[in-house]
């Protein structure tokens, strides 16, 4: 229900299809308007990547105007929030990568699959595991999948598609995150207990 | 829960479904990234330039008609705005404040129900190359008012000290009288060489500002980020800049003119609001149609409806026809004015499963706006089942 009155929620917010025709012709308040209506997708994608939301901030912008440059080319209109994703994506990578680099002029880092892995960050000594807690902790990949499929809510076929992976490399990714979180998930309950 | 799906799938929904939240950083930012952008394309800048040419040799040559889709952008796109600054619903700004080489004034701002917006006079010092500058943003601005109120704010920190400093108990995650919900954009309008120094144009908007007498607008960080390709800021020029704005009479004991129903076309339709303001006319009705489901249908038939209606309005609407299209007011003198578009506080409309339709929308006419003592309101409500063009013939109260 609450995606539908979202939808139907209207104000500045007009359907995808009509704002997208509004923003190929120029319409900036159209482009900006499309952004706000899928700007929760947004976000959450972006938090897999940076913690910052200052970051993120940037990300979203640099993404904006990158896809408005672009988006007389988007042929198939239908596609355009997996399209704006996958700049996005690309977007959060490079402000990470920067800002690593300059991290690792002035420290030493560990590597990246290390950082945070539930293996470490979790405390099985400790009381109730806490299912948000484990997803967050999970390396930033499995967490990107993870959050396209289950909050955007994807197929694997269309995940693919937007992270440029193999079909059955997500699959088995996305099989792999639930059963880590599985695992420490159970574990900690029967811990509890 | 979904029977599709084990424990933990269903958990990761759950997780998702709680987690909702966007910080309102982000949605300011989104609002203000295409305003941004236009300062990087050339030719958005020429197109302005020759437009705001072509206004003003309209206006010294006179005897031509004024193209009514041209929008000055004094400080938006707003038509209804830019009506008011015409006639005067505009204030200069105080003293100028320096700090760390920096030397800011408030050129000129404007205050009424639904816009408080203000143009920043920013003067750097010569080791500031502004031709370079891309993008100004004052991370930690806050504007407050004499009655403590915090009218705009969006740094957590900065507001907790002010409220600690003041001893105020106010919420940062809840929007009340005492601390408003604005929206806000902010682009650079020019630049200076002369005098080295930016017009940073700032709209804030909400649904209601209050009737301040004074202004406080304080900040202590300015970044400045040259280059559009990186988005680390080049330049952070730290100071304390305490603006303080003398509200003129004209904003704060501003009316607005409530408008009556003399006719309306459909006996169901309940005008709650009809309103002209300094920069608006502001109209809310609300109706009942076919609900979109009842109540006692099984979930699996709610959800039914509910898809066919949102593919429904998704058709609708690739041909141009939203729920409420094709609205526009005509005044005494057959001058149409029409909805405005500059923030999300201008129109709202929503349709609810148990029928109610509500809409809200503003207008480009305005009090300076004359021949508005009758005015007539044309608009087509485009739902399901219910396809009407609706008529409302609205009459000044004080005429």
């Amino acid at each position: 229900m609450i995606d539908f009155i979202n939808l139907l929620y209207e104000g500045e917010f007009y359907v995808e299809e009509e704002l997208i025709i509004k923003a190929k012709s120029g319409e900036v308040r159209a482009f900006t308007d499309l952004v706000h209506s899928i700007e929760n997708d947004l976000y959450r994608i972006a938090k897999t990547r940076l913690d910052n939301d200052d970051d993120i901030c940037d990300a979203i912008q640099e993404t904006m105007i990158n896809a408005y440059k672009h988006l007389k080319k988007l042929k198939d209109n239908s596609h355009f929030k997996s399209w704006i994703i996958k700049i996005l994506i690309n977007e959060c990578n490079k402000i990470y990568k920067t800002k690593k680099r300059k991290e690792k002029l002035l420290k030493k880092i560990t590597k990246e699959e290390n950082i945070q892995p539930i293996d470490e960050s979790v405390n099985l000594v400790d009381s109730k595991i806490n299912f948000e807690l484990l997803v967050e902790k999970l390396p930033y990949e499995e967490k990107l999948l993870v959050t396209l499929f289950y909050y955007n809510q994807y197929s694997c076929t269309e995940i693919s598609e937007i992270v440029g992976m193999n079909i059955n490399t997500v699959k088995s990714k996305l099989k792999r995150s639930k059963e880590k979180v599985k695992k420490y998930y159970e574990g900690g309950l029967l811990h509890e207990q | 829960m979904n029977n599709n799906y084990d424990e933990i799938d269903n958990l990761f929904f759950q997780y998702f479904e709680n987690n909702q939240e966007v910080p309102r950083i982000i949605t300011n930012c989104i609002e203000t990234a295409m305003y941004k952008s236009k300062n990087k394309y050339g030719i958005t800048i020429l197109i302005k330039k020759i437009i705001i040419t072509l206004i003003s040799f309209i206006t010294v040559t006179g005897g031509m008609v004024f193209a009514s889709n041209i929008i000055k952008n004094f400080f938006n796109n707003s038509k209804g705005l830019d009506t008011a600054v015409e006639n005067g619903y505009i204030e200069q700004g105080g003293e100028n404040v320096v700090s760390n080489n920096t030397d800011i004034t408030v050129k000129n701002f404007l205050m009424d129900d639904f816009n408080l917006s203000f143009t920043l006079e920013m003067k750097f010092d010569e080791s500031i190359d502004i031709n370079s500058i891309y993008r100004i943003t004052l991370p930690n601005l806050m504007i407050t008012d004499e009655q403590k109120r915090i009218i705009y704010c969006i740094d957590e920190t900065t507001f907790k000290e002010y409220c600690q400093k003041n001893n105020l108990n106010y919420s940062w995650n809840e929007f009340n009288d005492n601390h408003l919900r604005s929206g806000a954009n902010w682009y650079i309008k020019d630049k200076l060489t002369d005098s080295n120094s930016v017009e940073l144009v700032y709209n804030l908007y909400s649904d209601k500002y209050p009737k301040s007498k004074y202004l406080y607008l304080n900040f202590s960080e300015i970044s400045i980020q040259n280059n559009p390709n990186d988005n680390s800021i080049t330049h952070t020029i730290d100071g304390n800049w305490n603006l303080d704005l003398e509200v003129p009479e004209k904003f704060y004991n501003r009316e607005s003119i409530i408008y009556t129903v003399k006719e309306c076309s459909d006996s169901t339709i309940n005008v709650t609001d009809a309103s002209l303001y300094d920069t608006c006319f502001k109209l809310e009705f609300n109706t009942k149609v076919k609900p979109i489901y009842q109540e006692n249908d099984s979930e699996e038939v709610k959800n039914e409806k509910m898809q066919a209606l949102t593919e429904w309005n998704m058709k609708e609407k690739a041909e141009w026809r939203t729920m409420v299209y094709d609205e526009y007011i005509i005044d005494n003198s057959g001058n149409k004015f029409y909805p405005l578009r500059s923030s999300s506080e201008d129109s709202m409309t929503s349709y609810l499963p148990d029928g109610q339709f509500i809409h809200m929308q503003t207008f480009d006419l305005t009090k300076y706006n004359k021949n508005a003592n009758t005015i007539t309101l044309y608009l087509k409500i485009n739902l399901p089942y219910t396809q009407k063009d609706v008529k409302i013939v609205l009459e000044r109260q004080d005429s």
